[in-house]
């Protein structure tokens, strides 16, 4: 059954992945179905606020009544940090985490080559992104057929491409970073801090003309979920995020294969 | 079968082993024996290809060692420490398969190889690693490190947690191992075992090598003994080591 380190890395955390499903898919349908009540406070509701006030909340505001928008504004703009979080987490523990057990010294000691194992984990680390992303559609797909709300395949489909990038974006940086340092507090603190900030300076950019300025460092700038809702989506961004994905695969993989590891 | 010469390996402006030399040949099982902090494991780290040496060169079944064929060589030898970290989740077999598999032994030959030495140990490999003691978890790094038949195992501490009946087992096993033509080097504490299962001892104080003598050698040393004491040759080398600083 453990034919390779690919199939080991996925059977050992196969209980902390279904864990994290299923409170991925009990929150999403859980905020999933508050969409009703969000549509009266965002339709019937901001329209008795007056006009100068709406501003205050963006682009959001329409968008909002329809549960396309929902799902691209709350779904995946806000609650959607969750899996963020969780493809941190994950990028930082392939290498470093079974680094600082002294389980990656012990695989090492056998024919494999830091080269297979550094890309086995991180096919591992995607298909975990992957899975993470399967069961987010499929809790917005039972919200949408719970409630029975129209859902707009298309726009699933832009956000579920736009959201797999950003994941595996920032889970590529953690797991890069994890793997030159061989340390889960550089990859985990970084990435952490780095995605923390950059979802704020994003969400606050349409407040603040220097906040807007700095945007451009923010990955969810690139992400912008709810412009998917109308409009396709920019291949500037796409080509933007894998080619840091790319830089940070390299990076991670010219360091891990020259770098000590010692037992700790 | 493995031939370290000169090698020195830095950290930083700590140097952790200076000009350190020394071979295992075929059939032959060498004793690599220094106090704590002496340098044994960082010479074990470079011979595994965990780190790369400052200066020097590790020759392994006639190769020079390099980044590019450490995978490759290490085909060919196999480790056994203290404890292997094996992930707790999985059971003796499981991991024992796992082991198997990355060293390319053919399934039709797996669980008999396994097997045969569960057996010989008398391990249980049905129970997940976690519920096992710290022996039990030694013997599947054993059966482990044994499965692929290597011509080199390097071992440190390898019988730390084993109680006497398999201590003597695994004696057995290196025996038989030298019988069929492998090498070994031994880091061990134990010295009444280096001193039962290897032909020649290395001696290592300070990160440098100060004796490397034949067993035959150092009874001389130590003469008023009738078995080698390796723990008098031991503190004396270690002494004389601390004196001339």
């Amino acid at each position: 059954m453990l034919k390779n380190i690919y199939v080991k890395s996925l059977f050992e955390r196969r209980i902390g992945v279904l864990c994290w499903s299923i409170g991925i898919f009990l929150l999403i349908f859980g905020v999933g179905l508050m969409f009703p009540s969000m549509r009266d406070l965002f339709g019937k509701d901001m329209a008795q606020i007056p006009k100068e006030f709406q501003g205050w909340f963006g682009e959001t505001t329409n968008i909002m009544t329809t549960f396309s928008g929902y799902m691209a504004t709350e779904l995946v703009g806000n609650i959607g940090i969750m899996l963020v979080i969780m493809a941190i987490l994950y990028g930082i523990t392939f290498i470093a985490g079974d680094e600082e057990k002294n389980v990656l010294q012990s695989l090492l000691t056998l024919p494999v080559s830091r080269t297979q194992v550094y890309f086995q984990k991180y096919f591992a680390l995607t298909t975990i992104n992957i899975l993470a992303i399967i069961v987010w559609a499929i809790a917005v797909l039972a919200v949408a057929l719970t409630l029975n709300e129209p859902l707009k395949f298309s726009v699933l489909f832009k956000i579920i491409v736009m959201f797999f990038l950003t994941n595996m974006t920032l889970s590529t940086f953690a797991y890069s970073l994890s793997a030159i340092s061989g340390k889960r507090s550089v990859g985990g603190i970084v990435t952490g801090c780095y995605a923390f900030l950059a979802y704020f300076v994003n969400a606050l950019s349409a407040q603040s003309d220097i906040v807007a300025k700095i945007n451009y460092l923010s990955i969810f700038k690139y992400a912008d979920y709810i412009s998917l809702v109308n409009r396709a989506i920019d291949l500037n961004n796409v080509v933007l995020m894998l080619s840091l994905i790319v830089l940070f695969v390299i990076s991670g993989l010219l360091i891990f294969t020259r770098r000590d590891i010692q037992l700790n | 079968m493995l031939k370290v010469k000169h090698v020195t390996k830095k950290f930083g402006d700590f140097t952790a082993i200076s000009d350190v030399s020394l071979d295992v040949k075929k059939g032959e099982i060498v004793g690599f024996i220094g106090p704590n902090g002496s340098g044994k494991s960082t010479t074990i780290d470079l011979i595994l290809g965990l780190t790369q040496a400052t200066s020097g060169q590790i020759e392994i079944a006639g190769e020079q060692l390099n980044r590019n064929n450490a995978a490759k060589l290490r085909q060919n030898m196999s480790f056994l420490s203290t404890d292997m970290n094996l992930d707790r989740t999985v059971t003796g077999r499981q991991a024992l398969t796992y082991f198997a598999n990355l060293r390319h032994i053919p399934e039709s030959e797996q669980s008999s190889r396994i097997d045969h030495l569960a057996g010989l140990l008398n391990a249980n490999l049905d129970k997940p690693i976690k519920k096992l003691s710290r022996g039990n978890r030694q013997k599947i790094s054993l059966i482990a490190s044994l499965l692929s038949r290597p011509k080199l195992l390097v071992m440190d501490e390898p019988t730390s947690g084993f109680d006497p009946v398999v201590q003597n087992i695994f004696i057995d096993l290196i025996r038989q191992h030298k019988k069929d033509g492998g090498a070994g080097l031994i880091s061990s504490h134990n010295l009444s075992e280096v001193a039962e299962i290897c032909d020649r001892v290395i001696f290592i104080v300070g990160g440098k090598v100060v004796a490397n003598k034949q067993m035959a050698e150092l009874q001389a040393v130590a003469p008023k003994h009738e078995v080698i004491d390796l723990d008098a040759v031991f503190e004396k080398l270690v002494q004389t080591h601390q004196d001339t600083r």
